[in-house]
């Protein structure tokens, strides 16, 4: 069972709460700074494009977090939602010039580069992000 | 708490979390921006692709006219968010 399990609104304007959420739970086990950082950055970037691309969703997007055997599990759940599949979306292009950059989309990089793990499932309307952290002895 | 500031010397100074709910606040500041500036991180403990979408967004605007932005005094983390971005290459940051 994951340690930490809470719903939030399907709102931008639930990033503070969410926060709040991880900041007690890196609290309870003294996470690094630096992997509290990067485990923010990755929650905002899965929430913010389960809210982008399914703004009419009925449901709050669960947010389930797991610290065992120095491994970080990171779960963010979206029911009633449109497949799409973020570990096969299009890599960003970091050679790009600035002119040729796109403002967006720089979320899932950000993810892919912080993250050890990321999964991704889609089953009866049901979208299930996993992410996972390896900490060596350093992070705790 | 996120806030953004720009003097009269056409320095922007942020301060606290720079998340995708603060893009509407800090775009009311970046888009009077109409010169070369300097942004002072030396507040700011994080950043997200949101906050780097707006840096890019006034880096190109302004660029097209012949000016650029400058960042300055980041913390690490914030520094290596630009270098996952290969955002360092884009910006000048000293």
């Amino acid at each position: 069972m994951p340690d930490s399990i809470k719903k939030f609104k399907r709102s931008i304007g639930e990033l503070k709460n969410i926060f709040e959420f991880i900041d007690r739970f890196a609290n309870k086990y003294a996470l690094q700074a630096k992997l509290v950082h990067d485990v923010t950055l990755a929650v905002e970037e899965i929430f913010t494009n389960m809210v982008k691309y399914n703004p009419t969703g009925p449901n709050e997007i669960e947010l389930h977090l797991l610290f065992a055997h120095n491994v970080l599990k990171i779960k963010l759940i979206d029911r009633e939602s449109e497949p799409f599949d973020i570990t096969k979306a299009q890599v960003y292009d970091l050679n790009q010039r600035v002119e040729q950059r796109p403002v967006g989309k720089l979320g899932i990089h950000f993810v892919k580069k912080i993250m050890d793990h990321l999964e991704y499932q889609h089953k009866n309307k049901r979208t299930v992000i996993t992410m996972i952290k390896n900490l060596g002895e350093t992070n705790v | 708490m996120f806030n953004v500031t720009l003097n009269s010397e056409n320095r922007i100074h942020l301060t606290g979390r720079f998340d995708a709910s603060q893009t509407d606040k800090a775009k009311k500041v970046f888009d009077k921006i109409e010169q070369s500036a300097v942004v002072d991180f030396s507040d700011l403990d994080y950043i997200s692709s949101a906050g780097l979408g707006m840096l890019l967004m006034t880096q190109k605007r302004l660029m097209e006219k012949g000016h650029k932005l400058k960042l300055i005094n980041m913390n690490n983390h914030v520094r290596e968010v630009f270098k996952y971005a290969r955002f360092d290459f884009i910006f000048e940051i000293e």
